[in-house]
């Protein structure tokens, strides 16, 4: 699906990251993740995993871009609802606030792993 | 989910979360073949139910005798409860381990002081007036779901008319477009979109200036079918309008003859983005006719409960599966005593969801644990109003079907299909998935509120006028749940699910999640038959 939207509807959330760089990542990341992970990333243990003080946000970025973009363990997949640079303004934000391990990812990054489909969020027919 | 607003592409997602365009069998079967070898076709082949006619309609015949073999079944959601019943009546015997305290899993119907736990929340109470309800999870059954449909038959559970398409709802938009900002009714749309469409298209037919090969007889037949889609004038082919779209002032007695209603233009159309609710024909699983139990879909789970007596034990949520060539072990933390128990059996059947299953100790291979991991879920909301007056009945004519928002925040507006006439109703102010259900989960309960009224009366006069309290839904928070429904990436469904489908030994897996129909009835009942039939199997070998 991401293959078919026009490379002029990408520019402008890229655009405008470049801009922003990480000021949006705090209300991105609670707008689209608080409800599970909790605001202060804490998480709820046996349900959704703690973001803070997590071995595997602070660990290998690609595995963090996999896992938001396409989801998996349950996670659902964001990659086709949010931008890249809103991805990677939410990823450097729990790696920087809870995680005490600043990254400069950007939607760059984000995209050059998008190259498989994401996991489908509709019913089917 | 809804009508489609608009007819994505293959493999995208319409406005009501299905996918579309259909993953044939034949492409299914060739990409296993592919992937796998002939041993990964054959079990595709089993997975498929080829050469079994009878897995879409009713149960699998299963022949021989039990004899008192055991059965653990994990979770009374529809799998679990269909494979019970017929595991049951087989001469299994069968222990239903259920995490709730009622059975159904997702199959759930919201009555006054109905509590739903969400986590991160406040417990949901359900405040309707007595006799109003509501059906936060699986609302509808295509008239094409056989097996769900199977053992409303065999339960004699009494269904009425879902009405999942109507005319006289609105569509709305905000935008700058001459018809955005106010409610349109879709009949308007759809009258002039394919009436504008039929007239270009038979001009261009009539003067013989379409690029297409049609003999004479041909031409003639065309455009007799273009006059009677597009309701044309037969001479002129000029679109002017038709009594389907509406009437400025409807025809009534004695010398009243009505006044007919004038066509938006194509342009204004077009410039509001309205076109989208038009398509040819709606998705497979959003055809007339479909169907709801009357009084709750909760009615199909008690009705099984019914059946099974005290096979079910509530409030036992699983801690740890264990698995070995003799047989299955399942601690489970017991609710009313607060005591960890054990039980043992030959098999085990295993229904949870693999968002939660995951987070349960167990000892399946690390490839097949793996393969649980490649799922996600898909968040989704849903909110209940319950309005004192039926307005949308009484002053907008309205009676079942969706008004298409146009806004992904909340969804589409649904009227009830029950209670016609009566004096209040429950309407779904929304239903949204992925990221705007996970962003509208996480907003507190009064602002999610606010948003569905605040859409809502852009529509209905009367809709934050008449409304009283409401009921709200986050299935991605729901513990025994975690998610709406599976979602497989193409990717998954290739190098994961098939495994899934397979024993580990003597565990078998079950649920929407194994199916080609996620998040509906007809894919947790099917999954079961499939995979009783392999226990089955494997029963009477051993």
């Amino acid at each position: 699906m991401k293959q078919l939207i026009p490379a002029t509807v990408i520019a402008v959330p890229l655009l405008m990251a470049a801009q922003s760089a990480l000021a949006d990542g705090e209300p991105l990341y609670q707008q689209n993740c608080s409800a599970c992970h909790m605001t202060d990333g804490s998480g709820i243990p046996g349900a959704f995993p703690a973001l803070a003080d997590s071995d595997f946000v602070a660990g290998n970025l690609e595995e963090l871009i996999r896992i938001v973009a396409y989801g998996r363990a349950g996670m659902p997949s964001f990659g086709d609802e949010l931008a890249s640079a809103e991805l990677a303004e939410i990823l450097n934000y729990i790696r920087d606030t809870f995680n005490d391990t600043p990254s400069d990812l950007s939607a760059t990054d984000v995209e050059a792993l998008k190259v498989t489909g994401t996991a489908k969020m509709g019913r089917e027919e | 989910m809804h009508q489609q607003e608009q007819t994505p592409l293959a493999g995208e997602r319409d406005s009501t979360g299905a996918v579309t365009g259909l993953l044939t069998r034949r492409h299914f079967l060739q990409a296993l073949g592919t992937v796998g070898g002939a041993g990964m076709l054959m079990s595709g082949l089993s997975a498929f139910n080829i050469g079994i006619a009878s897995a879409q309609d009713r149960p699998p015949p299963l022949s021989g005798d039990a004899n008192g073999k055991s059965v653990i079944i994990l979770g009374a959601g529809l799998a679990g409860l269909v494979a019970a019943y017929e595991l049951g009546r087989q001469g299994y015997d069968c222990k239903v381990l259920e995490a709730r305290r009622y059975a159904g899993g997702r199959c759930q119907t919201a009555r006054r002081g109905f509590v739903l736990p969400q986590l991160g929340q406040d417990d949901e109470v359900c405040d309707f007036d007595d006799g109003e309800y509501f059906n936060h999870g699986p609302w509808r059954i295509p008239y094409h779901h056989r097996s769900t449909l199977h053992y409303t038959q065999e339960f004699g559970i009494p269904l009425e008319i879902f009405v999942n398409h109507n005319e006289a709802a609105f569509a709305y938009r905000d935008g700058g477009g001459p018809l955005n900002g106010q409610p349109v009714r879709q009949k308007e749309i759809i009258a002039d979109m394919r009436g504008h469409t039929a007239e270009i298209l038979a001009k261009h037919v009539d003067q013989g200036a379409l690029d297409v090969p049609l003999s004479a007889e041909e031409r003639e037949k065309f455009l007799e079918f273009l006059v009677g889609e597009g309701h044309l004038e037969r001479d002129s082919l000029d679109y002017l309008g038709t009594g389907g779209r509406g009437y400025a002032s409807d025809p009534g007695a004695g010398l009243n003859p009505g006044e007919p209603s004038s066509p938006h233009t194509l342009a204004a159309l077009l410039n509001s983005d309205l076109f989208g609710i038009v398509s040819s024909v709606s998705g497979y699983t959003q055809q007339k006719t479909m169907f709801q139990p009357i009084g709750g879909m909760d009615r199909i789970p008690k009705a099984f409960e019914e059946r099974l007596g005290d096979a079910i034990t509530f409030g036992a949520r699983v801690t740890q599966l264990q698995h070995s060539d003799d047989g299955v072990v399942v601690d489970y933390l017991d609710g009313d005593s607060g005591e960890t128990r054990q039980l043992a059996g030959d098999y085990c059947l295993c229904t949870i969801p693999l968002s939660v299953l995951r987070n349960i100790e167990n000892d399946f291979s690390d490839e097949f644990r793996s393969a649980m991991d490649a799922v996600s879920y898909t968040p989704t909301c849903k909110l209940a109003l319950q309005m004192k007056t039926r307005f949308w009945e009484v002053e907008d004519h309205v009676f079942g079907g969706h008004s298409f928002t146009h806004n992904s925040e909340v969804g589409n507006i649904s009227y009830p299909s029950t209670g016609w006439q009566g004096r209040k109703g429950v309407l779904q102010g929304v239903y949204n998935f992925g990221a705007n259900a996970a962003q509208f989960s996480a907003l507190p309960r009064d602002q999610r509120i606010d948003k569905a009224l605040g859409v809502g009366e852009k529509i209905h006069a009367g809709y934050r006028r008449d409304f009283e309290n409401a009921f709200s839904t986050a299935w991605h928070l729901v513990p025994e749940n975690l998610g709406g429904w599976a979602s497989w990436s193409d990717e998954a469904r290739q190098h994961s699910y098939p495994l899934l489908n397979e024993p580990q030994g003597r565990v078998l897996l079950a649920g929407e999640h194994l199916s080609y129909m996620t998040g509906w009835m007809s894919g947790a009942i099917e999954s079961s038959w499939l995979q009783i039939e392999k226990l089955h199997a494997m029963a009477m070998a051993s």
